[in-house]
């Protein structure tokens, strides 16, 4: 699955809609995207060292090749990482790891000291799902927003959208998923 | 017709812009920005209330990749307006950097928060900036900006330069008596400035005031951070300890309790703070190291009472403003120190300590309680762990030679309770308290002990101490050894290692055989099988642990008693348990002493009697055994003896459930009016246990007041209690009543096949039935059974009417008890 052409059209199936795209996308990112959990969970970035977008794009360009910049396809991969992203950090935190990933060092201490963190990750996750069906574009925003951590200029770059377009998004994603958090057992915290 | 992104790049400016502005004004400056474009405004609107309700809900990503110690670099320019020149302090929260601002041109403090801790200021910091006084440090604004690492909030302040309290006590000359009263004064007008706008500080501590110098040379203390403090609830996990440091010490007993900061406890801060002024140390340290060079003397005196009512662990004592705090500590003439002192437990020792130092000899101390400690938490593991704490206490004091302490089942009855020290030592007749109170943040927890004379309610002596939760053993060891050196000042190292070693046994079965013991004091059949498995499973980790043998042999045998397993299962099984811990270490009390419970209960008198001695020989403040001393005494019929040894149990446990067992011997011994006397008392100190009406029951029955006795064992039954023994007397008392329908119908359910009754107790209720031969049948089925209430028939008085009988005679014979 290494071919560039693959990723390519993978990442055209699944913005046209196509869910076995996504989960092939999947299995072929997931390994890839090994050295940026190892970064995210690590907690040791001092000074300048390499930003998330950073790592990404590496990922993102390495698989493709460089011949293929696609814009479009780069977004979408973005969306795609970030949806990794939560998937792994959801079924760590339900102590069942995807197989075609690895136990991170980090991830425990993580799951222990967070436990707060944890369990609202785990109600927005279940928030999400239904997000999905009505506001997608909001969903990928909270997922590049919560769950890779990018900021908001990062997010609307590697989205593609507007800085006030995507913040808009996000206060409405915010704002959706407060209020839908008491029906789902679970109480929002700040921070 | 503007675009969506126009339209999205306009909606949110104006979010930003409104949310910029303090709350109150945020509706004003839309209005008067949107214009007659309602269409906006109502857009706008919901976006900047929806704000205000999410409370910076999920702005923190799950993982925080953007986190970072420093979260700007000399040199940055945020904002276009403030040019970062250097660190100059990284606290527990936030980071404080000195900055240029370019547009004013001039210097400002800059703080923000640090990795781990909200990037959002809480809204409260809004209302800080509001107030403008000379003595608080001033907030200009409050910027959010976007940094490589996220979005974080900032706030600008005065610059202020000079050192903080906290430096200035702990270097450079002694305070002078003016300085400090400057000082003073200028905190109490910030503190009363602020309360005014309504702004709690909640972090009060010498470390958040600052002397500056300023430009004409004038000093002036500054209090900073208003409206930074979080309670701790809401700190982030896992870095709760780092916020706390010092912190602890300026918290007034309602903040470790977990209530929310007040102007109440903005004043206890502000007293700790002054006891620094007049001390040159906090009142929690003078405890430990009576430590005060330096300080101004005459302050001290004239400080002391205001000092004492800023500190009163009763929010509602104290201050109620900090003016009121600045008039009492206004110079003024002499006077005398009159100032009274009433206080709950809990607070007693800081206020006391000021005015009173070590004053009494301590070798003196023969007597002491431990009070349960107090917890800031209210769960049942807070509860276990305060528990453990006083209890490993009391099992190093109980083994002290020549001091009598209380057992912990009276100590126990003073938890939270609104009792003064002195009462408290009053009703337990002791010489001194060990009091404690537990303060967990987190894996972090700071522990506060005292010792309390009991005639003065004053303190002794009393230390802090601070360490983890997974260190809670060698916390309990360190706080041990010292409370034991306190009270025996000759003990040798030795002495004290050996007293505090536990039986060597290994830390993870001591913490289980205390968390067994904790659960056998629930008194729950479901507690019980509880405390058995930890108590297995504390033999497991550590099988050569005699004192977990000896907990094992002890609720196995109350399994038997309970009515779950029988008898003859059970004791067998309780005295190999105790036989194994006696053969890991002959001196162990607890061994000898339930081995002699299991003997008494297998009418092996003569076998038990020895080991209850040997037992109280080896530890004298045992008091299980000299419950079982007292009423093995009284069954055999000696007792002048019984009755000496139910004195000694009353001083051991004063007020606890060996009231019941005190009351028993009485009623063995004929003592009736005693017994009532005795149970009278257990039902005031604990109405809502049944046993003392129980117990009641049967000494009423027995005199033939049975119309009391049926009210009695009536509450007894409501209470919970559902033994069939009680039932028994029950019906002894509805049968010699008249009733003697009700009581054939309670009976005929005692005596379904599988309701395991002792037979003992049926004879009571055929007795009571006027049914000789049915009382007889079952008496000798008692002897065959080897049921253990058998050994009380000779002193039982329900059995009165059976006594002249040669056959009652041959049963005593049978089971060794006098005729």
């Amino acid at each position: 699955m290494e071919n560039p052409a693959d990723i390519t059209r993978l990442l055209q199936l699944w913005r046209e809609g196509d869910k076995d795209a996504e989960n092939e996308l999947f299995t072929v990112v997931m390994p890839k995207l090994r050295a940026l959990a190892v970064y995210l969970m690590k907690g040791e970035r001092h000074g300048h060292t390499l930003q998330a977008t950073e790592l990404i794009d590496q990922v993102y360009f390495r698989m493709v090749g460089s011949k293929d910049r696609d814009w479009q396809n780069r977004q979408h991969f973005f969306a795609i990482a970030a949806r990794v992203m939560r998937r792994y950090l959801i079924d760590h935190a339900r102590s069942r790891p995807a197989g075609e990933f690895f136990a991170l060092e980090g991830m425990k201490d993580f799951l222990r000291a967070e436990s707060g963190k944890v369990e609202l990750a785990m109600t927005i996750d279940r928030l999400l799902e239904q997000m999905a069906k009505i506001q997608p574009t909001w969903c990928t925003v909270v997922e590049v927003k919560f769950f890779l951590g990018l900021t908001d200029e990062e997010s609307a770059e590697a989205l593609g959208l507007e800085l006030r377009s995507m913040q808009r998004r996000w206060r409405e994603a915010r704002q959706w998923l407060f209020e839908h958090m008491d029906s789902s057992d679970a109480h929002p915290s700040s921070g | 017709m503007p675009t969506r992104a126009q339209d999205d790049d306009l909606v949110m400016k104006l979010v930003e812009s409104a949310l910029s502005h303090p709350p109150a004004e945020r509706e004003g400056f839309l209005r008067l920005t949107c214009g007659e474009d309602w269409e906006l405004l109502r857009e706008v609107w919901r976006y900047v209330q929806a704000d205000e309700r999410m409370q910076g809900f999920l702005l923190e990503p799950l993982i925080n990749l953007t986190a970072s110690e420093h979260p700007f670099e000399p040199g940055q320019l945020l904002d276009h307006r403030f040019r970062i020149m250097r660190e100059i302090a990284q606290g527990g929260m936030g980071v404080v950097y000195e900055a240029f601002d370019v547009k004013l041109d001039r210097r400002v403090a800059l703080k923000c928060a640090k990795s781990g801790f909200q990037k959002r200021l809480p809204p409260e910091v809004r209302h800080a900036s509001e107030i403008s006084h000379p003595n608080v440090c001033k907030i200009f604004e409050i910027y959010t900006t976007v940094t490589p690492y996220g979005e974080i909030d900032f706030f600008t302040m005065e610059f202020l330069e000079g050192q903080t309290l906290t430096e200035r006590l702990q270097g450079g000359p002694p305070i002078r008596q003016g300085e400090a009263q400057l000082v003073a004064q200028q905190l109490c007008a910030a503190l009363a400035e602020a309360h005014l706008h309504r702004v709690i500080h909640g972090d009060l501590k010498a470390n958040n005031v600052m002397l500056a110098k300023d430009p004409d040379g004038d000093s002036r203390a500054v209090i900073m951070d208003f409206g930074l403090a979080r309670r701790p609830s809401s700190l982030e996990p896992g870095t709760a300890a780092t916020g706390v440091g010092g912190a602890f010490d300026y918290m007034g007993p309602e903040l470790l309790r977990g209530e929310a900061p007040s102007v109440a406890s903005d004043i206890y801060a502000l007293g700790v703070i002054l006891h620094e002024l007049a001390y040159g140390n906090r009142p929690m340290d003078a405890l430990e190291l009576g430590r005060t060079d330096g300080a101004p003397r005459q302050l001290r005196h004239e400080w002391a009472p205001a000092i004492e009512r800023c500190l009163d662990p009763d929010p509602a004592s104290r201050f109620a403003s900090a003016g009121e705090v600045a008039a009492a500590l206004a110079p003024r003439p002499r006077r005398s120190l009159t100032a009274k002192v009433a206080l709950g437990v809990m607070g007693v020792v800081i206020a006391a300590a000021l005015v009173y130092p070590r004053w009494f000899p301590k070798q003196d101390i023969s007597s002491v309680a431990v009070l349960p400690f107090v917890h800031n938490g209210n769960t049942p593991e807070s509860e276990f762990l305060a528990d453990d704490l006083s209890e490993g206490l009391l099992n190093v004091l109980a083994q002290l030679p020549d001091l009598t302490v209380i057992a912990r089942s009276s100590s126990s009855r003073f938890r939270d309770s609104n009792l003064g020290a002195g009462e408290i030592a009053r009703q337990l007749n002791v010489r001194a308290l060990v009091t404690g109170r537990v303060a967990q943040l987190d894996q972090s927890l700071r522990i506060n002990v005292e010792l309390v004379d009991g005639a003065s309610g004053k303190q002794v002596w009393g230390k802090n101490y601070e360490g983890e939760v997974h260190n809670l053993g060698r916390l309990r060891e360190v706080i041990s050894r010292d409370i034991a050196r306190q009270i025996r000042s000759n003990l040798t190292g030795d002495e004290t290692s050996k007293l505090i070693s536990q039986g060597n046994a290994k830390p993870e079965a001591y913490e289980l055989l205390l968390r067994g013991r904790y659960q056998v004091r629930l008194y729950a059949p479901d507690a019980t099988r509880k405390a058995i498995s930890l108590f297995e499973q504390a033999v497991v980790i550590d099988p050569q642990y005699a004192l977990a043998h000896a907990e094992l042999a002890n609720v196995y045998r109350r399994l038997g008693s309970a009515g779950v397993l029988n008898p003859q299962e059970s004791l067998p099984m309780a005295e190999a348990s105790a036989r194994r811990a006696l053969g890991l270490n002959k001196g162990l009390a607890e061994a000898h002493a339930v081995l002699a419970d299991i003997k008494k209960d297998q009418w092996d008198w003569k076998a038990a009697e020895p080991e209850y001695r040997l037992a109280l020989k080896l530890s004298p403040n045992l008091k299980s055994a000299r419950e079982g001393l007292a009423i093995g005494l009284s069954v055999m019929g000696r007792h002048e003896e019984a009755i000496a040894e139910t004195m000694r149990l009353r001083d051991l446990d004063p007020v606890g459930p060996s009231a019941v067992d005190l009351a028993a011997t009485y009623y063995n011994v004929r003592r009736f009016d005693d017994a009532l006397a005795t149970l009278r008392l257990a039902t005031d100190l604990d109405p809502a246990s049944p046993s003392p009406w129980a117990w009641i029951g049967i000494v009423r029955g027995a005199r033939g007041e049975f119309k009391l006795a049926l009210e009695a064992i009536d509450k007894a039954v409501r209470l919970g209690d559902s033994s069939a023994a009680t039932q028994c007397y029950y019906i002894f008392g509805l049968a010699r009543t008249g009733s003697t329908a009700q009581a054939r119908r309670i009976l005929a359910d005692l005596e379904k096949p599988g309701a395991m009754v002792p037979p003992s107790s049926l004879a009571i209720a055929y007795t009571g039935l006027r049914e000789r031969e049915r009382a007889f049948q079952l008496l000798e089925r008692g002897v065959a059974d080897r049921d253990p209430l058998m050994q009380y028939i000779g002193v039982e008085a329900h059995f009165d009417d059976l006594r002249k009988d040669d056959r009652f005679k041959n049963l005593a014979d049978k089971i060794g008890i006098p005729r």
